[in-house]
This record gives structure tokens, C-alpha cells and sequence, in this order.
């Protein structure tokens, strides 16, 4: 109950401080960055205290089950916005990043953050570094995707000569490559030290890999979708607005794996 | 223009400040006459020196841009000071009382305001300019003890916290809002930092020098500049350490460079699609601003992926969005002002109350005093018990003066406040003038 009322009082929170980054966007002055930062770390002390009080309640991190792991891939995600928003021009991302946080926290506290029970053998530290990686992976990936589509959109204002709100509030294309360019590649890092140890977790258990387990199944086809983004980015010679629309396609391609596998597949505690 | 008369003389003879901006800028003179005014580093100290001297001026402070010079003073006698001001700042330009018809005089709240609205960039050529509020900050800050009184130091520090303010919570300041300044918010727009981009300027003219001051000034370090003639190439692009380049040479490099400013007089397009087609990678964005009349770039160059051309509609459009914007939130930081100013002009009517205050204090406490002469006009009086009663009145008086006080300086924050401390006056005056003791009088005798 505590735990639910501290994450209802982030969304609420976040909801303020993603409502001042759409003000700021239609150009209702700059004191709206600052209002929006503020709500939002005041929004993010809740979250992590919500999750603190999950780990001191459960005596577990909120890793296991759909609501706990929801918060934290939320979370993962607000710790790479506030990594990002550390360069002042690229604070807007918020504007795209805020809605994905409160969609994980709104999902978490809906199905409630309370910890399924992980299969007896796999446990301890070896799964915590597993799924905190491919959380991390995952969160590092989403901005990465964020970056891509804001960067498609700000190309087609400069190409189009639509001087309007995305030209004045989105930073340049040069530092949006950046966000992305970092995005895939830590996160496609990161979510292969994660997949790796998920195998190696099954493997000692001798269990070997599941590819017909949807959480593998959604894992490896979000490495993969990434994987053929930063190869066109490569490719390509650089960034521009057809790596862009890949890197968004990724995304989509993993948003729908997702729902899909979790529509279709067994339900598992594991899954996400 | 006359001006209003803010300083009234009171009853008692106290006399209360009165504010004026007197001075010119770029509404009320053109560019030839507001040099003739403009005032700056020793001679601005030393003009101010000077008129802090003249009887009836206290403090003044001079704000001194090219758009304006504007000198903010207090004193007690509005057209003395209007006329003093006038003069001195006549003298101070070679025209001498010629100059005197671009003078503006502005009174008492409206000058604050004035101030308060050239502080937030509301009164400035370009709507939102952001040099003003450092400008209006340093005058502020040149000012010393002998300039500044509590009048203008609140006055100053109120106009840039509305500035500020104003900046803060409005769109006012936020676009690129002159054709340079667009030019280079497209540029930064794709490129972000400009420093270690590649630029060719085609064009050596006025244009094409200016071009290159502004962006060494926004840290460029390699520029190429190109013309039809190579020695004036040469010698162009060797007061801005640019390297020179052949017009052929130019045109053959034009896929290595990151930005490309065209600003020749030539009469028809010299920049072709098949100019730019060796950058067919994506994600190595070239940007072409072309500036020149008759345009020097073909537009289908645009058909060439990553590359960004614009011309000087474009550019004048990015301004054109950046003033409607700006004009939009104009409203918006006029109430900003406005509730700052409201704030302000409380604060000085209610240090109006001042002397009224000093005089009803003066009266009760020589009244009270009056009461002790009276009850033991010839009997033996107890020194000691006397002390005691007279402290144990003067406590009561205290906390009676003090509802009083507050609601005087409240009446003087009113609308109509100045007349009703005005009707105070003459009833409070007679005792005070009768009793020919005053409050600090009794204190200092009393204290010894």
C-alpha cells in the first residue's frame, strides 16, 4: 500500500514536471526547464524511495515480476534523462522521455509492485546482475530511440524550413546523433552482458537457453532490432534521417514483440 | 513635456524626494544626436559627480547605451531638478541647447516603469534584446554612496529582478531575433558547436567581411574565403586569418565544407546541385546560407540529401517567428511589470509616510512630556518614580504609535494616500510647532 501510494505520488509528480516541459515547448518562457527539473526530482526521490521500501519490505530488489521491474526500467530510464539533461540543450528529451516513465510507473502501480516468485534455483546475485543489466540495456536503448525521433523530427523542421516549435526547443542535430549514437551503443552493450549472463545463469543450472521463453525471446529480438539500427547508422556513413527512421523502427519492432509475446506467450512472472 | 510635481513640501517642512528620468533615446532622437548624449567610463563619473553636487539633486544614476542615455534622479524639487538635469546634460554635448528638444522628462511612477520596461528589454529596438539588463546592471553598480540613496538602489535592484523575471517566465528573449543572429541559430541548429566546422565564404564585399568577423567571433577556426579576384581573396581573408581559395577551387571543395555562406554580386546562380553531389553520405550535413541578391545558389541543391540551404527570406522569416513570438509574450511581461512596479511605488509612497510618522511621534511624545511639566507644576516631585511612569508612558505610546505607524504608511500606499496625509498635517502641526519639543529632543535630553 505504501509502496503504490509513493509511486501514485511520482507519477503524479512526473505528470507535473512533463505538463511544465509541454509549456516550454510552445514557447511559454524558460523558467518552465527549471520548474520541470524541479518536479521531476522531486518526482524521482519518490520512485527510488518506492523502491527502497520495496527492497527493505520484500528483503529483494524490485527486479522479479512485471510491476516491480516496470519501476525499475522507469527509473533506469529517468537516471539516463537526468545523465542526458546534464548537457543544457538536450534537456527537452524530457518532453518524449516523461511519457514512457509514466506509462512503466502508471503500468507498475496498476498491476502492483509486488515481487513474483522466481523459480527456486535461479536467484542470488548472478540474476540481479542479469536483469539489472538488461534493464539498463533496455532504458539506454529507449533514449537512444528518443533521440533518433527527435532527430527526424528536427531534420524535417531544418529541411522543410519549419522555423515553429520543434526548431526553437530541440537541440541541434549534431548533439541528437550524440544521444543516439551513445544510446545504442551502451545500450546494446550493456543488454548483451545482461543476455550473457541470463545465459550463463540457465546454464548453470543446466536448464540451457529457452528461446521459446518470451523474456529470451523479447530480449534477443530487441538486441538484434538495435543491432540492424547501429549497422545502417554505421553504414550510412553517419547519422542522418533514414538511420533515424531505423533506430524508431527498432523500437517499434521491440514495442510490438513485446506486447505480443506477453499477449501470446505463456505468462511468466519472469517476463519483464 | 512638463513634468508632474512628485515632491510635495509638507507642513512640517520635512520635504519628500521626487523621481525623474530625464534624457533621450533611440524613439526620441536619431543616431546623430544620442551620440552627442552618450557618456561613458570617466567622463559619465565624473558628469555624475558633478550633478550630485547642485543643491536639490540626490542621487542619480545614468544608464548610457547606444539606444539611450537616461539619467534616473531623486530630489526634493521636481523642476529644479528637471531644470538642472536638463542643463548638464545640454552642456555635456557639442550642440549645447539645441539638444534640449530631444530631452524626454519622465515623472515619478511612470519612470519607474520606464525603467522596469527598458530593463526587461520591452523598451529596446529588438523586443527582448538580452546586453540591456547588464547595461541597466552596471549603471546600477557604478553608481556609490554619494550617488545612490535608497530611492534609486531599490529602483534599480526592483528593474532587474522584473527583468530578470520577465526573462525567466516569458518567451521575450528566446529566438534569434536579427539576420546574423538567424544565420548563426541555423547553423548551430544542425551543428551545434561551431568552432571546428569547415566554412567557405564566397564574396569578399561588405557583406562577405562581415560575415567572417561574426563567425571568428562565434570561434570558427577555419574559414576559406574565395572571389573572383585572388588577391582581394588574398588580402580578405588575410585580416581574418581565412585561407584563400580560387572561385574553381571553391566550388571543387564545396562536399569538405560544413557550412557555406554565399554573398557575391553575381548575376546569376554559380552554386549547381552537381557542386555538393560527392556528399552523398548521410550524417555530414552541409549547410548553404545564401545571403546574396540576385541568389547565388541554385535551389534543386536542395534535392542533394543532408544538405540545408537558406536564403535571406528564410533568415528574415526565423526573425519575423522570433518578433511575433516575442510581441505575443509582450503582454504577458507588461504584467510581470506591472505587478513589480505596483510593489515599488507601495514601497516609495510609503516612505512618503516618513515625515508624517516623525511628526505624529514628535506630537504624542511632546504631548506626553507636556502632561509630566503640567500635573507637578510647582510641587515636589519623586525623580525616581517619574523616571519609572515617564518610561512606562513612553512603552504604551510605543505600542500605540506602532498600529498607528503602520496604518499611516499603509494610507500613504493608497491611491488618494498623499492627500490624506496632507489633511494630517495641519492638525498635527500646531502641537508640534506649540510644544516645541520633539520626540528625539526629548530622547536625547532624557538620555543625556
Amino acid at each position: 500500500m505504501v509502496i503504490r501510494l509513493f509511486i501514485t505520488a511520482a507519477v503524479v509528480g512526473y505528470l507535473i514536471s512533463w505538463i511544465h516541459q509541454l509549456l516550454g515547448f510552445r514557447g511559454r518562457g524558460d523558467s518552465h526547464r527549471s520548474r520541470s527539473l524541479f518536479w521531476g526530482i522531486g518526482a524521482a526521490v519518490l520512485h527510488a524511495t518506492a523502491l527502497a521500501v520495496f527492497w527493505v519490505t520484500f528483503q529483494s530488489p524490485p527486479l522479479v515480476g512485471f510491476g516491480p521491474a516496470a519501476a525499475t526500467l522507469a527509473m533506469a530510464l529517468v537516471v539516463g534523462l537526468f545523465l542526458v539533461a546534464r548537457t543544457s540543450d538536450r534537456s527537452s528529451a524530457g518532453l518524449l522521455v516523461l511519457p514512457l516513465v509514466l506509462v512503466f510507473l502508471a503500468a507498475s502501480a496498476w498491476v502492483g509492485p509486488v515481487p513474483a516468485q522466481p523459480t527456486s534455483e535461479l536467484h542470488g546475485s548472478w540474476l540481479v546482475a542479469h536483469v539489472v543489466s538488461v534493464l539498463a540495456g533496455y532504458a539506454s536503448l529507449l533514449l537512444g530511440s528518443v533521440a533518433a525521433a527527435m532527430y527526424w523530427l528536427q531534420f524535417r523542421a531544418l529541411k522543410q524550413k519549419e522555423f515553429g516549435n520543434v526548431f526553437r526547443y530541440f537541440p541541434s542535430l549534431e548533439s541528437l546523433d550524440r544521444m543516439n549514437r551513445i544510446g545504442l551503443g551502451v545500450g546494446l552493450s550493456v543488454l548483451a552482458i545482461g543476455l550473457l549472463a541470463g545465459w550463463s545463469l540457465t546454464l548453470t543450472y543446466g536448464r540451457g537457453l529457452a528461446f521459446g521463453d518470451p523474456d529470451v525471446g523479447f530480449g534477443l529480438l530487441t538486441w538484434t532490432a538495435y543491432a540492424v539500427a547501429l549497422g545502417v547508422r554505421w553504414y550510412s556513413g553517419g547519422f542522418g534521417p533514414r538511420a533515424a527512421r531505423v533506430s524508431m523502427m527498432a523500437f517499434l519492432a521491440s514495442a510490438t514483440g513485446f506486447l505480443a509475446l506477453r499477449s501470446m506467450g505463456p505468462t511468466t512472472e519472469f517476463f519483464l | 513635456m512638463s513634468p508632474k510635481v512628485s515632491g510635495t513640501v509638507l507642513a512640517s517642512g520635512s520635504v519628500r524626494a521626487s523621481l525623474l528620468m530625464v534624457g533621450t533615446n533611440h524613439r526620441a532622437a536619431p543616431i546623430e544626436v544620442r551620440e552627442q548624449f552618450a557618456l561613458s567610463g570617466e567622463r559619465l563619473s565624473e558628469w555624475v559627480d558633478r550633478l550630485v553636487e547642485q543643491s536639490g539633486v540626490s542621487e542619480c544614476v545614468v544608464l548610457s547605451t547606444c539606444h539611450r542615455t537616461e539619467c534616473y534622479v531623486t530630489g526634493t524639487d521636481p523642476v529644479l531638478l528637471e531644470h538642472v538635469v536638463r542643463e548638464r546634460l545640454c552642456a555635456a554635448t557639442r550642440i549645447g541647447e539645441e539638444a534640449d528638444q530631444y530631452l524626454q522628462v519622465v515623472p515619478g511612477l511612470e519612470a519607474a516603469r520606464h525603467l522596469f520596461r527598458v530593463a526587461s528589454g520591452l523598451d529596446s529596438l529588438i523586443i527582448g534584446e538580452p546586453q540591456i539588463q547588464g547595461q541597466v546592471s552596471s549603471a546600477y553598480h557604478a553608481g556609490d554612496a554619494r550617488t545612490l540613496g535608497p530611492v534609486l538602489h531599490r529602483l534599480f535592484q526592483s528593474a532587474l529582478a522584473a527583468g530578470g523575471r520577465v526573462r525567466s517566465t516569458t518567451a521575450v528573449s528566446q529566438g534569434a531575433a536579427s539576420i546574423p543572429s538567424a544565420a548563426i541559430a541555423l547553423a548551430r541548429k544542425v551543428f551545434g558547436a561551431l568552432e571546428s566546422r569547415t566554412v567557405l565564404v564566397l564574396g569578399t564585399g561588405e557583406m562577405g567581411q562581415l560575415t567572417m568577423k561574426c563567425l571568428r567571433s562565434e570561434g570558427v577556426r577555419r574559414i576559406y574565403v574565395s572571389s573572383r579576384n585572388p588577391a582581394r581573396a588574398e588580402r580578405v581573408g588575410g585580416s581574418v586569418d581565412g585561407i584563400p581559395l580560387g572561385r574553381t577551387e571553391a566550388l571543387s571543395r564545396l562536399v569538405d565544407m560544413d557550412l557555406v555562406v554565399t554573398c557575391t554580386d553575381s548575376d546569376a546562380a554559380f552554386v549547381h546541385p552537381y557542386h555538393a553531389h560527392g556528399r552523398a553520405l548521410e550524417g555530414s550535413p552541409l549547410v548553404i546560407l545564401d545571403i546574396a541578391l540576385p541568389r547565388n545558389v541554385d535551389p534543386t541543391v536542395t534535392k542533394v540529401p543532408d544538405l540545408f540551404l537558406y536564403n535571406v527570406d528564410d533568415l528574415q522569416r526565423v526573425v519575423d517567428q522570433t518578433q511575433v513570438a516575442r510581441t505575443v509574450e509582450r503582454e504577458r511581461a507588461e504584467a510581470i511589470i506591472g505587478r513589480h512596479v505596483e510593489r515599488y511605488w507601495n514601497w516609495y509612497r510609503s516612505r512618503e509616510a516618513g515625515p508624517t510618522i516623525r511628526q505624529m511621534r514628535d506630537v504624542a511624545f511632546a504631548l506626553v512630556e507636556r502632561s509630566f511639566s503640567e500635573s507637578h507644576p510647582h510641587g515636589p516631585r519623586d525623580m525616581d518614580v517619574e523616571e519609572e511612569v515617564r518610561l512606562a508612558s513612553r512603552a504604551s505610546l510605543n505600542k500605540i504609535l506602532h498600529s498607528l505607524t503602520q496604518a499611516t504608511r499603509w494610507l500613504a500606499e493608497q491611491p488618494d494616500g498623499q492627500a490624506c496625509l496632507s489633511s494630517l498635517e495641519p492638525l498635527l502641526s500646531p502641537f508640534a510647532v506649540s510644544s516645541k519639543v520633539t520626540a528625539r529632543g526629548i530622547v536625547d535630553s532624557r538620555l543625556g
